[in-house]
């Protein structure tokens, strides 16, 4: 066997394969997608950013009352979405960056934050 | 050694030695463009070093085997398909892809050490730096496709590496083999959900293929050391595998001719992975959690109880087509009245290593068990699937006979 032989088997998989795959999944835009996806594009951003929109506020208050003593202003509520708390993370120093820093590593748990938008 | 192995193991190097160069970019500070540039020098001194490796002369049928090679490979994509998510797993997206989305960034990368609560800073970059570099290269800020697209190839050639290795010495034991990874959905499901488990179970198996490898050009003690590396850059556990590693193959690594090459071969994976514990990782939470409770854990009898009950429950759930290969395989050692092959008893020594990682657990070990024992043995399924029909084939199915009639 020749090693092109397989190499361009490998590949043909390969590229047939990552299009389905990008057919698949580029149609899926629940929420928890949104979120994951916001998350990995914004979380090595977020010392430029300063408002997070929460889903469930009193465990994301609670979070940084008791983690990092630090209380958030809710600014807007909108109980019609599950989205339904802005909170708002001013002024931006080291440890607000770090609790909103955390905020969205815990978004990871669908159950905790629904969807959260950040104004770059 | 096939030269197709061959390159499939310089593979892995380059994987390594990429993420390797990207890493220290970011720490200097450099271009992007001049991290390409030292990338793609590498890459042109691998290859001019590597042209010389002496290989096997495959004379195989060709389109038997490349329609076999084609049908499993695909019969991997399809179920690879049928098991994606579109982020992979929790581990996937918020531990190694979000990682990768940090080191993207060469300004902010550093934001990645302040997320120390679950999110495993301290594990090592061998597999976010390199889908980061993948990335950049791409222009593309959307980390899911490139991640996809990188544990899928791995995926791919851990099988392909195997049936590479025992189609001349085996033809059947390499289908059989062919025919296990891409049925096996524990398998295809660790690649799917873009873990670094397969990733680091392709360096345990490319570092025992290359090993096996020395006897035939002293240059492959390089490659196997640095592949040893690139699993110790790759995931914590690579650390003890790398050492168990080392220790059983310490006649062949370190022999007087070898030394040279083996030690050459781990220097900038080895020192790349210090300067990262030293200067940016966290404590990890295990090591970290070790005092005066380590001994009251490690003489709780119902600790071991648990663990073993967990083991054996994996292995009868999702491994028991491997764990019979070794056993089989001490078998033909026990008939032939030798020692079970050296990359078996590996297997078997980082088996118990990871159990006694458990015992010693600072945290919940319930937990702790179910949410990894199933991806710790995988990393070492694909080591054992290639080690035991390596040992008991030797180089024909022949000798696999000959050995029960000898032991009459």
């Amino acid at each position: 066997m020749k090693p092109w032989h397989i190499i361009s088997i490998v590949a043909l998989v390969i590229a047939v394969t990552t299009l389905l795959y990008y057919k698949q999944v580029s149609t899926q835009h629940t929420d928890i997608d949104a979120l994951k996806q916001q998350a990995l594009r914004i979380a090595p951003l977020l010392h430029n950013s300063n408002i997070i929109y929460g889903g469930d506020s009193n465990n994301v208050e609670l979070l940084l009352k008791t983690r990092y003593a630090f209380a958030p202003k809710v600014i807007q509520h909108r109980p019609f979405s599950i989205a339904d708390t802005v909170l708002e993370i001013r002024p931006l120093t080291d440890t607000t960056r770090i609790a909103a820093s955390h905020i969205l590593y815990s978004a990871a748990d669908s159950f905790y934050i629904y969807r959260l938008v950040i104004p770059m | 050694m096939q030269r197709t192995s061959l390159y499939i193991l310089l593979l892995g190097v380059l994987i390594c030695f990429a993420s390797i160069v990207y890493f220290y970019g970011l720490v200097l500070r450099l271009p992007f463009l001049v991290i390409v540039l030292l990338f793609l020098a590498g890459c042109y001194g691998i290859s001019r070093w590597a042209a010389g490796i002496k290989t096997e002369t495959d004379t195989s049928p060709n389109r038997t085997h490349l329609a076999i090679i084609a049908i499993g490979l695909f019969l991997i994509a399809g179920k690879t398909l049928e098991l994606a998510q579109k982020h992979g797993v929790w581990d996937a997206w918020a531990i190694w892809n979000l990682h990768a989305a940090y080191l993207q960034n060469a300004a902010t990368w550093q934001n990645m050490f302040q997320n120390i609560l679950h999110a495993h800073p301290d594990y090592p970059l061998l597999l976010p730096n390199t889908i980061a570099f993948l990335n950049n290269i791409l222009g593309t800020g959307n980390v899911i496709y490139t991640a996809f697209c990188f544990h899928f190839a791995i995926t791919l050639l851990i099988p392909l590496l195997i049936y590479l290795q025992l189609h001349t010495r085996s033809f059947i034991l390499a289908i059989l083999s062919l025919w296990y990874f891409s049925t096996d959905d524990t398998f295809i499901m660790q690649g799917a959900y873009q873990l670094a488990d397969v990733l680091l179970a392709f360096f345990y198996l490319s570092a025992s293929i290359a090993v096996d490898g020395i006897k035939e050009d002293k240059k492959m003690a390089a490659v196997t050391a640095f592949l040893l590396g690139a699993a110790m850059w790759t995931k914590n556990e690579g650390i003890p595998f790398a050492c168990l590693f080392c220790a059983f193959h310490a006649r062949t690594l370190f022999l007087k001719q070898n030394i040279r090459y083996t030690l050459s071969g781990i220097a900038l994976p080895l020192l790349t992975l210090l300067f990262f514990k030293i200067t940016y990782a966290p404590a990890n939470d295990i090591v970290n959690g070790q005092d005066q409770s380590t001994f009251a854990r490690l003489t709780d009898i119902s600790r071991y109880k648990l663990v073993y009950h967990s083991f054996r429950d994996a292995i009868y759930q999702y491994f028991y087509f491997p764990a019979c290969a070794v056993c089989l395989s001490i078998l033909v050692a026990l008939v032939r009245n030798k020692m079970p092959g050296m990359n078996v008893l590996l297997v078997l020594a980082c088996c118990l290593c990871y159990l006694l990682v458990y015992i010693i657990t600072p945290i919940d070990l319930e937990w702790h068990l179910q949410t990894s024992i199933q991806r710790v043995l995988m990393q070492l399924m694909p080591m054992a699937m290639y080690a035991s029909p390596m040992y008991f084939t030797g180089n024909s199915i022949f000798r696999f006979r000959a050995t029960f009639l000898q032991g009459r």
